[in-house]
Parts: structure tokens; sequence; C-alpha cells
């Protein structure tokens, strides 16, 4: 069950999920399933729980109940090492995360380095061709600071790419980049949506969404009110709160 | 008792015939100080790192007993705490040596200090850095290794440098202890030409020992002052 699933066996599936910070509900019994190559988008109002809901997937917030599921492996029970689930689960933040410390390359390297224990001539010859594909050959000893927000955001996908993840999580990673440095992050994200790399980003990024994501979630006050497909919710969205925030984003 | 003129200070506090012979053991002395400082700069930071890390850690029995160490230390006179340890414990046939007991007292001493820089170093760095780190996979103590302690000593650095300084200071309190450092030499010298020449020149072999660390740390400080 491991790195063959069946057809119809999700590779991550969330199953009545709640969330709560002391008597604030973020999340509501939320129950939904991604399949592998699947892209998904995810977008609703400030404050709707998107970044927790993410968050919740690879258990960086603790859910307050409800069970998660990846590649089989429930992530929510205690007894789960949870270091070894996220090897197979990137993340990609809002504000990029780089470590401020080290190179572009050493970013990429150190966790293929520390956690899977490679050759470090290995780790590198990979983080090479991370950098090549997302268009930073020549940034590899750069370090974070002497990178425009657009080249570190890129960075932080080849770090995430570089544990060879199942699926890559995204809370809006282009939000904090100027509107020129959108495009170069979004193209890189919809070569690997095309490549089939399993994809769940929180996004506002109508075009993207639209082309290169199959699905999008709407999540309004913690629930789903609306999931289906991309284009189909984009251009006929059925709940009057989609057509109201979508008439505010566009 | 004769009367003394401005023109008799260079006879007194400098007089280079009185330091004749006794260079080496004033020398001597500064090796020792030296050895006591170094042995104790290492030891109280990596004790401190330790400190530090209990401290952010859930455990509240254990905060609670830092904290309270933490006190004591801010509370007792180090010389104090020295007298307890090589004059009070052997009544509980714990006995030191003199050299020991210095080193013991000060990494005892400093250990709280540099935990609570490291701990606020720490505390610092921005949570993004943890969760990035978290979700590749990597340990809390990888985490920690790799991507906290590295940006956090960093940030410190500047305040544990002054703590070595004063460290170094520190060890003037062996004189009350059977250890023939740079002041207890100078001390001993001066006694027996009955002249306070050698001290002067203790001061200045502390300091030559501490004008590099106090002007390093001010460039630090410097540069972290334009940084922000
Ligand atoms: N650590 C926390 N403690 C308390 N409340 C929190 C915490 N994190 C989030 N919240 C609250 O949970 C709700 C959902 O937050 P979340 O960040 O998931 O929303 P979001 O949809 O990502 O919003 P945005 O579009 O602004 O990023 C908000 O009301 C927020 O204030
Ligand atoms: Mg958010």
């Amino acid at each position: 069950m491991t790195e063959q699933l069946s057809q119809n066996e999700p590779l991550l599936s969330v199953v009545d999920l709640v969330k709560n910070f002391d008597d604030l509900c973020v999340l509501k019994n939320i129950t939904n399933e991604f399949h592998e190559g699947e892209v998904v988008s995810i977008m609703g109002p400030s404050g709707s729980g998107k970044s927790t809901f993410i968050r919740c997937l690879n258990h960086i917030e603790e859910p307050t109940s409800g069970k998660i599921y990846f590649d089989g492996i429930e992530v929510t029970n205690p007894k789960t090492d949870l270091d070894t689930v996220r090897r197979d689960m990137g993340m990609v933040f809002q504000n990029f995360g780089l470590f401020p410390h080290l190179t572009a390359i050493e970013n990429i390297m150190l966790a293929p380095l520390k956690v899977k224990k490679q050759k470090k001539a290995e780790a590198r010859n990979f983080a090479l061709k991370l950098l090549e594909r997302v268009g930073l050959s020549d940034k590899a000893d750069s370090y974070p600071k002497q990178l425009s927000g657009g080249q570190q955001q890129r960075v932080a996908i080849a770090r995430s790419l570089a544990m060879k993840p199942r699926v890559l999580l995204f809370d809006e990673p282009t939000s904090a980049l100027d509107p020129e440095m959108v495009r170069e992050v979004l193209d890189v994200m919809t070569s690997l949506a095309q490549e089939g790399m399993t994809m769940i980003v929180v996004s506002h990024e109508i075009n993207f969404i639209r082309e290169a994501s199959s699905r999008v979630l709407v999540l309004v006050d913690g629930e789903v009110i609306e999931d289906g497909p991309s284009k189909e919710v984009i251009d006929n969205p059925s709940h009057p709160r989609t057509k109201e925030f979508l008439g505010k984003i566009l | 008792m004769e009367e003394l003129s401005f023109s008799d200070l260079p006879r007194i506090f400098f007089n280079m015939d009185v330091m004749e012979g006794q260079w080496s053991l004033l020398l001597s002395g500064m090796w020792v100080t030296l050895e006591i400082a170094v042995i104790s700069i290492v030891l109280s930071t990596v004790l401190g790192l330790f400190v530090a890390l209990i401290r952010i850690g859930e455990d509240k029995l254990l905060n609670v007993l830092l904290i309270a160490y933490l006190e004591f230390c801010r509370a007792t006179p180090i010389v104090v705490a020295l007298i307890v340890v090589y004059f009070g414990l052997p009544f509980l046939n714990v006995t030191f040596s003199p050299f020991a007991s210095a080193v013991i007292v000060i990494v005892f001493v400093h250990a709280a200090y540099i935990g609570e820089a490291f701990r606020s170093g720490i505390l610092a760095i921005n949570n993004t850095q943890t969760e990035a780190a978290r979700s590749l996979g990597m340990t809390k103590f990888q985490t920690l290794r790799y991507v906290i302690i590295p940006q956090a000593f960093k940030l410190v650095l500047p305040t544990l440098a002054n703590q070595w300084t004063g460290i170094i200071k520190d060890t003037a309190i062996c004189t009350i202890l059977a250890i023939t450092e740079l002041l207890k030499a100078a001390q001993i010298i001066s006694t027996w030409k009955a002249n306070p020449t050698p001290l002067v020149m203790s001061t200045v072999m502390y300091l030559i020992i501490l004008l590099p660390l106090t002007l390093t740390t001010m460039k630090l400080e410097k540069r972290r002052g334009s940084k922000n």
C-alpha cells in the first residue's frame, strides 16, 4: 500500500476535521479526498481557515479532532512518526521561510543531507538540477537576503522538491510578492502541475486556479461551501458566497 | 611621613626596577588567569546552551528550578558563592581544589546568564523557521541544531562576548584562594617589594587580555545596530 495506490485510493484524505483555537471554531467538520496527480486550489475570504486547514494536513497545526490519512498512514494517530510522514509532504510558505544563514544550495541540500543522510555529492547534484529547473542556476551560492522575493520563493520550492515529496502544500505562495514576481513563481508551479505533481494550493491567482488546477475548494467560515472543477466553479459559481467572494477578487 | 610631590608618581607606580626579575611570576599568573578563563568560558557557554534548551522546553518543574537558579545567581555575590563552595562544602566532606572551586563557581553563575542570553536569542527566531524545517521532515533536535541555534548564536554573540568579558574579570575572585593567578601574583610581588607597580602592571595585562574582546564586542554591536 506504500508505493502504488489503487485507482480509487486517495493519496490524502481528511475525515471530519475540526480545529478550534480556544473558543474559536476555525474548521468545522471538513471531509475531503485528494488523489495522486490532482492539483487542488483552495480559496476563501481572509480568516476563513485556509492556512489552518493546509497546516493541519502535515500536522504543523494539531487538529482538535478528526482524522487525516496520508498514503494509508493515519497522520493524526499519536503513534505515527510525523517526521517520517513529513518527508513526503513538501510545504511552501507565504513568507518563503528560507534559512537566512545558509546559501540557496545549502538550503536545498540541508534536509536531504540530514534527514535522508544522502552523500554530499549526490545531494549537491540534485540541488543543482533543481536550481536549474526553477531557473536559478546562477544563484546557488547566494544568501536569501541577496535574492528577490520571487527568487527566494523559487528556492523554497526547490528546497521542498529536494525531498522528492509525493504532495506539495502551498499557502499563498505569491501573495507576499511584488506583482512583477508573481509570474515567475506561478510558472514554476504550473510546470510542476503539468508534470503530475500532486499539489494543494491556497491561492487567489484566478488564472493559475483556472488553468493549472483541476479542482477548487471554496472555504468560508471553516466550511467548504463549494467543491468542483476549477473552471466550473470560477465561471459558474453556485453558492452566493462564492459569487460574492469572486466578485471581490476578480 | 615624607612629603610627596607629583613627580614622585612614576617612581611609585611605574617603577620598572621593582619589576626586575619579577616578570616571570606575573606572566605565569597571567597564564593561570587565562587557563581559568578559557575553561570557564567554554564550559559556561556549553552549559548555558543546555540551560536555554531546557528553558524553552515544556517541562514546568525544570523551568521553575532554572528560574530559581537564575535568581539565586543574580542575588548572590560571586565571591560569596566561592566561599561557600571552597570553605563550606568541605563540612559535607565535599572538597574541591582551589582551581576547581573557582571554575565551578564561575561556570555555575555565568551559565545562568548565558542561558538567558541563548534563550532570548532562540525565542527571537521567527517561528516560520521551525515550521519550514519541521515540514521538511527534520526532527526537533535537527531543527535546533542546524536551523535555530546557528541563527540564535549569531544574534546573541555580542551579549555572549560581554559575558565572556565578565568571566575574565571574575577570575580575580581567585585571589581569596591559594591560586597564584594574575592579581594574586601582582599582590605577592607588590607586598614583597613594598611598591604598587606590580599591581599597575597587572591592570595593564588585564587590559591586554580584555581589550580585543571588548573591541570586537563593540564592533559586533555596532554592526547589529546598523542592521536594524
Ligand atoms: N495560532 C492561532 N491562535 C488563535 N487563533 C488563530 C491562530 N491561527 C489562526 N487563528 C484564527 O483562525 C482563523 C483562521 O485563520 P487562518 O489563518 O486559517 O485563515 P486564512 O483563511 O488563512 O486567512 P488569510 O487569508 O488571512 O491568510 C482566524 O480567525 C485567525 O485569527
Ligand atoms: Mg492564510
